[in-house]
């Protein structure tokens, strides 16, 4: 058992490992022994201008994506689990199809759709498909979750004195915020990530990924494992964050109160 | 003095074909507890519901103190809830669920202070404002869940089977809290529940309903000792139900059952009908000699607590339950003794199908 259990996360966490130590590597050599510490993939990679265009470029298209996403997987979620049974059940699987659908068929489908409507490819069209990518994926993730929401609460703060408005933006909305939260998180790791679809609708603007890409066509240099780390380390900045505003939301009420209790 | 203060009107409600309150009429006093009794299904809670503003009737209409109901939405209502589950907010901790209403009210920040300091006093949380709701017992949720529901003051405090998800001792002791609770406050409440011992325990009135209808409405004595129905006889506690045919002598009037004739007070009931006699298995009295209305043998004997009730089975085969009440003076026959069931004439409720 405990064999297995280090066999299973040295197979998940080895090439992490590995990757994140070569790339302080001195040397480009890719190989062990390790011949010493050194920042200078960093240096050159931050040199680059490509590199540097290209991350913001996915940073812009990860946050636009995550906000629309967001938005529109919330109301959907929202929606979908008070509806009718049987609508309920065309309107799951319509939105959740997208998951299956091969990235390929997507990318044709949009450069060809926006080839029609004449909308010249840029940020903009990688921001729209990558919407299109990441919506199932928010919905299901919040649906799962949302099924066990107690709607008596709702209830409760109608009862209470709460309007349809009040209710959504005092109750429903801050019980739902973790879970919104979370797939907001993983919104934003899907639209960092995406290759397939960018290609078809990227036109000359690259991503991160399509940098990566285009680096490896030429050797595989040590500076890919530069970018890699960085990468790695965006995502657990995320996840850090997004645990950080969970505790301060908590911390928050509890100090708002305190003075209260003092006399 | 009669004050109705809250008035349901031919209170209809239907969905698609089935009919879930069939023109209910009731009338609710000022400060009184009054239990809505029934099995699940027959309209309780939708009545409950269509008070809280959650459902609105097909036909009909409620009145609260003096105001008509039909385009009130929950939230403009006085009335507050007390649900089954509690329904307590889980982002929020003790206080601020209390606080909740006046919060969405916007009242000053001193004003809820000392409000909510008053509810935890009230329902004897004071030490538990700051725990989150997942860290207290299902008991004291419960406890915080009124103080929320009591907080705005409403005019009606609505109770969907407030304790059906608490275990049998809180369950007592929540009974208690409920009805110290209501003398200190002084609220109207409606209650809801399946259980005949809660509404027995708690309630002012109450109304029996079955199939959407109300069956019956009375005093927890008068619901106990003067049931109007088969079915209101077999709803309040334990009972033996006999079927016969009213018969009538120059000196005494009597229900002749299989087991020959058990004396009743004359109602006025026309001889040769069919009717039902109820006996609480305490009015049956049971001795070994040879008089007696109804003869049998002991087949069981039960033990609960104070009361021991017998079992007896006779000559036509019908069981009948007989309470022996645990005095040095009387003793518990044997199983398998010859017996005989008496009772008083007064004791013998006649109900109707």
């Amino acid at each position: 058992m405990r064999l297995y259990l280090t066999a299973f996360l040295l197979f998940l966490f080895g090439p992490i490992a590995v990757i994140v130590l070569f790339s302080f590597h001195s040397s480009p050599a890719l190989i062990f022994p390790f011949q010493g510490f050194s920042l200078q993939w960093y240096g050159k990679l931050f040199a680059n201008a490509a590199f540097r265009s290209s991350f913001w470029n996915s940073l812009q298209v990860g946050v636009a994506t995550t906000i629309i996403t967001t938005v529109l997987g919330s109301l959907t979620a929202l929606a979908l689990i008070r509806m009718g049974r049987r609508s309920k059940i065309v309107v799951e699987v319509l939105s959740l199809a997208p998951i299956g659908l091969p990235g390929l068929f997507l990318g044709v489908a949009l450069l060809t759709l926006f080839a029609r409507i004449g909308l010249p490819r840029s940020l903009v069209t990688i921001t729209i498909g990558h919407v299109l990518f990441t919506l199932p994926f928010f919905v299901e993730a919040m649906r799962s979750r949302i099924t066990y929401f107690d709607f008596t609460l709702e209830e409760a703060a109608r009862d209470l004195g709460a309007s349809p408005w009040q209710v959504f933006s005092r109750v429903t909305l801050p019980i739902l915020a973790p879970t919104i939260m979370g797939g907001a998180m993983l919104t934003f790791a899907l639209s960092f990530d995406e290759f397939i679809i960018t290609i078809f609708v990227g036109g000359n603007d690259t991503t991160l990924p399509l940098f990566i890409w285009s680096l490896m066509r030429r050797s595989i240099e040590p500076t890919i494992n530069a970018v890699s780390v960085i990468t790695l380390l965006l995502s657990l900045a995320a996840l850090a964050l997004a645990g950080l505003m969970l505790l301060a939301q908590r911390r928050r009420t509890a100090i708002a109160r305190t003075p209260l209790f003092e006399d | 003095m009669e004050d109705n203060f809250v008035e349901f009107h031919n209170v209809t409600k239907k969905w698609g074909d089935f009919v879930g309150l069939d023109g209910i009429n009731l009338k609710i006093r000022r400060g009184e507890i009054l239990t809505l009794l029934g099995p699940s299904g027959c309209g309780k809670s939708t009545l409950m519901r269509i008070a809280a503003g959650f459902e609105l009737p097909t036909t009909g209409d409620v009145i609260i103190d003096g105001r008509q109901m039909a385009d009130t939405p929950p939230e403009k209502r006085e009335v507050n809830m007390l649900f089954q589950r509690y329904a307590l907010f889980p982002h929020l901790d003790v206080f601020d669920n209390i606080a909740f209403p006046l919060r969405i009210q916007k009242r000053p920040k001193e004003e809820i202070r000392q409000r909510v300091e008053k509810m935890l006093e009230l329902v004897q949380l004071k030490e538990f404002s700051s725990r989150w709701i997942n860290e207290i017992s299902g008991g004291q949720a419960q406890r915080v869940a009124l103080a929320r529901a009591l907080i705005g003051q409403p005019k009606v405090l609505l109770l969907d089977e407030p304790l059906s998800a608490l275990d049998l001792k809180i369950r007592h002791h929540m009974l208690e809290e409920l009805k110290r609770i209501h003398r200190e406050t002084g609220t109207t409440f409606l209650y809801v529940t399946h259980d005949q011992d809660e509404a027995m325990i708690l309630s002012d009135r109450i109304v029996l309903m079955n199939a959407g209808q109300i069956v019956q409405m009375g005093t927890p004595d008068e619901m106990y000792g003067k049931p109007q129905s088969l079915f209101a006889a077999k709803f309040f506690g334990e009972t033996n139900i006999v079927e016969g045919k009213l018969v009538r002598s120059a000196d005494r009037c009597a229900v002749e059952t299989t087991d020959g004739l058990i004396t009743v007070e004359d109602k006025m009931i026309s001889e040769g009908s069919r009717v039902y006699a109820s006996i609480r298995p305490e009015a049956f009295v049971i001795s070994n000699h040879a008089e007696g209305n109804i003869r049998g043998i002991v087949e069981d004997i039960e033990n609960i607590g104070a009361r021991t009730v017998c079992r007896v089975r006779s000559g036509s085969g019908h069981a009948y339950r007989a309470q022996v009440f645990r005095t040095s003076a009387i003793s518990t026959p044997p199983i398998g003794a010859n017996v005989a069931l008496s009772c008083a004439p007064a004791d013998v409720v006649l109900v109707s199908q």
